[in-house]
């Protein structure tokens, strides 16, 4: 009976040892062959012994990332199109107009008309040859509702009858106000030339773009995204490397473990608790790029207290701008003065605002808050130094006598519940051009007027200083429409934060744009 | 067999109602949210215009109830549906073809990876486990053991991430054996896949085995002090004839319930190692789809988590079953 008893219960344990054996042998078998599979086809093309270089993304990969330009939006699509498509124009350092697949343009003589003589010679990665077809296709794409892409606003100023082909290399845009510096407005996120007749399907997955790098491998929400270089692409000696991966790594250290160990050549944006030992380390450096990011708390200018002008000033002058930048960026950055447009961009204001809390007190009590005044403050970690920023900028303005109240929400649905609708929020804008800015935030229609700025004079001063020829002219409206909004708009803008990657010390040639436009061409690595 | 029936099929049963009740709880979870998919995607850019477009697109005009009801209907036969967020973008040109991406493709892949992570991470844990329990038990009060206890300890306190973070920092960077980037996709050779399998797996049985052991321990120390093994101590059996056959099956009990955890953890509360490994499973996937509100695919992952959770279940219960006696007549 004994024996019995034993001999069931090691055969018991015996075959279910087996039985779990075989069923983890099973899982592993037939599972573990396909994940070699797929990306068995493209390694002939992105062996080891090519110049492959490995650029790790700030934002996360997601299943809503695109590849179609007309649907630019989050951080994957804006480094995957930024590599494949390329657009009229592009931005230089200053953030000023230069040449890509047009090669000049010009304008009538009121600025209602241009007319952009495109490059020769260009071709789509499937050989097929770029002429204005593709241009006045994809304008004509991005203005049609069915399509309903988000730069359709962009290009407010045109309708589809107002692009036309004059011949194969030369295209004419019919503007329905007069718009001087019109070949800014080409440069936006979704305003990429795609080819003629190309479907939203042709689009989203696959991509066929005029630019430096081809797409090898794209699956939305994975990563790494394959890239190899375009090896007829029109600017001879162009791009230097000769593939490109775009790598997801959500969390920070692993990124920067990632790095460290050479498993990747580029990181975006490592934390600021990182750079001493990246830079100091014997492979690692940090790349700097002045322009980035500017925080900022925006004041409904319509909405109690802010609707007095004493009170905001008040706010901004109880902001130590200095203080603000050395806390929460530590000091990787330049001062601003409140508006998102830095001095150093054409037509930028130049000066800052004193930090001056007797002079906050004064304002206070002549707007009739003596005792001190409370207002909220609502914010969120939807991005990077939000939260820092309201609860540094809580302590300077508790000097004036401000009691900055933090109403801390989710990050999933800050843009959707709080931002515009709050009479006070945190906000934040990455670097544009002047023009741009402007037309974007502070016009009396504009879909991100944020702090309520509705101002009839404003918009024809803004208007006028569009439709002038004149540069010197032209830029001193500009200053003064400005001018205005920092002395009587609703944004604190302290400082615009540089835009830091951190690089192997081999990569050469890496500069972060500071923009959502990224030049992959000069990437090389040095042997 | 006949117990075993009896067992299982109530119990399959019920499994089809409880999986019901999941999916219509997820899915009213979903819809209480505040935003949907069109808004959680367009973000900033969240105009009326084009959220009412985007929403034709994905087919949100239509109230909750129907969808409810169509996915449902979908699912029982099969068809997981197509990711939301996939809809877009999506143009009346091309409205008759559009290329949609199939859930269960996006579910499966995912899938595939994390039982591939699961099963190393099981192969480590149940032998290391079972000797760790064993030997505390055995040897307790011993300075070893109980040094072994303690480490034991420090390994149920600690969370998978700080493990995983240090793991990261030791092995990759300071001594460089694995790569920081478990990228199992890229592997190309099967010595390369199980480099990149280490860590991540290293750092789940590390999380797990240290509750087991404690489990196991805590039941084998009852069990040994029991009067029935003492009686086999004093019939004259081996010490580790007593271990094996006499106690350890009682003292399993406890531990499988604890393995029986472990497995449904496995799958789906990965996230954290997932992120930190940077690993593409289906953790991540459930995360990226509960953020843009992608209410197909989290129904869909929704589904196989529970499925495995209800299936261990009762895979435990069997196994205690026979395992005991007296479960087995009753």
């Amino acid at each position: 009976m004994s024996t019995k008893r034993k001999m069931t219960r090691r055969q018991f344990l015996k075959t279910a040892g087996f039985a779990a054996m075989g069923a983890t042998l099973a899982a592993c078998g037939p599972t573990a062959t396909p994940t070699t599979a797929p990306t068995a086809q493209i390694q002939p093309t992105v062996a080891k012994a090519l110049k492959t270089v490995r650029f790790v993304m700030s934002g996360k990969a997601t299943s809503a990332d695109t590849a179609d330009p007309a649907f630019n939006n989050t951080s994957h699509d804006g480094r995957l199109i930024s590599a494949v498509y390329e657009q009229l124009a592009q931005f230089d350092e200053s953030l000023k107009a230069t040449p890509s697949l047009a090669e000049s343009w010009e304008p009538n003589a009121t600025g209602g008309e241009w007319t952009f003589k495109l490059r020769q010679g260009v071709t789509f990665h499937n050989g097929e040859k770029f002429t204005s077809k593709d241009v006045v296709y994809s304008y004509r794409r991005l203005l049609d509702p069915n399509v309903a892409s988000p730069g359709a606003g962009n290009l407010s100023s045109l309708d589809s009858d107002g692009i036309e082909a004059v011949d194969d290399y030369t295209v004419r845009f019919k503007l329905k106000q007069p718009n001087v510096d019109f070949p800014l407005s080409t440069v936006f996120r979704q305003a990429y030339i795609v080819p003629d007749g190309a479907s939203n399907d042709d689009l989203k997955a696959t991509a066929n773009g005029t630019g430096p790098f081809k797409l090898n491998k794209f699956t939305p929400g994975e990563t790494p995204t394959l890239f190899v270089k375009n090896e007829n692409y029109w600017q001879a000696g162009f791009p230097k490397a000769d593939a490109l991966e775009l790598l997801s790594i959500p969390e920070a250290p692993s990124r920067i473990a990632a790095l460290q160990a050479g498993q990747v050549e580029i990181v975006e944006d490592p934390p600021f608790t990182d750079l001493e030992a990246l830079k100091s380390g014997s492979d690692t450096t940090i790349v700097l790029q002045p322009k980035g990011n500017m925080e900022l708390i925006a004041m409904q200018i319509d909405q109690p207290p802010f609707d007095d002008n004493r009170v905001r000033l008040a706010m901004k002058y109880a902001m130590d701008r200095q203080g603000m930048l050395d806390l929460v960026a530590q000091g990787y950055g330049t001062l601003v003065n409140d508006i998102p447009i830095s001095s150093t961009l054409e037509y930028g204001v130049r000066g800052v605002r004193e930090h001056d809390i007797a002079r906050a007190k004064q304002l206070l009590s002549e707007a009739g808050y003596p005792d001190g005044l409370t207002v909220k403050v609502v914010v969120s970690d939807v991005q990077a130094r939000f939260v820092e920023f309201a609860t540094v900028y809580q302590q300077f303005a508790a000097e004036a006598g401000i009691t900055l109240e933090l109403d801390i929400r989710p990050a999933d649905t800050y843009w959707d519940v709080v931002w515009l609708k709050e009479p006070m929020f945190v906000s934040a804008y990455i670097a544009r051009p002047t023009d741009g800015m402007l037309a974007l935030l502070y016009l009396s229609a504009a879909d991100w007027n944020e702090i309520h700025w509705r101002n009839k004079d404003w918009d024809d001063l803004f208007a006028q200083a569009r439709a002038t020829l004149d540069y010197d002219q032209r830029k001193a409206l500009y200053q003064q429409a400005q001018q205005q909004i920092v002395d009587e708009g609703g944004h604190l803008v302290p400082y615009m934060v540089s835009t830091i990657n951190a690089t192997r010390k081999n990569v050469v040639g890496w500069l972060p744009s500071g923009t959502p436009y990224h030049d992959f061409r000069p990437i090389d690595l040095a042997s | 067999m006949r117990y075993a029936l009896r067992l299982i099929l109530p119990r399959l049963g019920l499994s089809v109602i409880t999986l019901l009740a999941v999916s219509l709880i997820i899915f009213w979870a979903v819809e209480w949210l505040p935003g949907d998919a069109a808004t959680r995607i367009l973000g900033q850019n969240a105009t009326p215009e084009r959220v009412k477009v985007l929403r034709e697109q994905m087919r949100l005009d239509r109230p909750p109830w129907v969808r409810y009801g169509l996915w449902v209907s979908d699912f029982v036969r099969g068809n997981w549906g197509v990711s939301l967020v996939s809809h877009i973008p999506a143009s009346v040109a091309s409205a008759g073809g559009r290329t949609e991406r199939p859930v269960a493709d996006m579910v499966l892949s995912r899938l595939k990876n994390t039982l591939i992570l699961a099963t190393v991470a099981l192969i480590l844990y149940v032998p290391a486990s079972l000797l760790l329990g064993v030997i505390t038990a055995i040897y307790r009060g011993r300075r070893f053991a109980d040094s072994l206890s303690v480490l034991v300890l420090v390994g149920t306190a600690a969370p998978e991430f700080v493990i995983g973070i240090l793991l990261l920092l030791v092995f990759t960077v300071m001594i460089p054996w694995f790569p920081p980037l478990s990228l199992i996709d890229q592997a190309q050779s099967f010595p390369e896949l199980l480099r990149m399998l280490a860590l991540p797996a290293v750092t789940l049985t590390m999380s797990m085995t240290a509750y087991a052991v404690r489990m196991m321990q805590t039941s084998l120390i009852a069990v040994l002090d029991s009067d029935y093994v003492r009686m086999a101590t004093l019939k004259g059996l081996s010490q580790q004839r007593v271990i094996m056959l006499h106690a350890l099956p009682n003292a399993l009990g406890p531990a499988l319930r604890v393995t029986v955890i472990n497995i449904a953890w496995l799958i789906g509360g990965v996230v954290l190692v997932e992120n930190i490994f940077t690993f593409p499973g289906i953790g991540q996937l459930l995360v990226d789809s509960i953020r843009l509100l992608d209410t197909p695919v989290i129904e869909a992952i929704a589904m196989i988590l529970a499925s495995v959770y209800i299936l261990a279940n009762l895979g435990a219960d069997l196994v205690t079953a026979a395992l005991n006696p007296r479960l087995r007549t009753g």
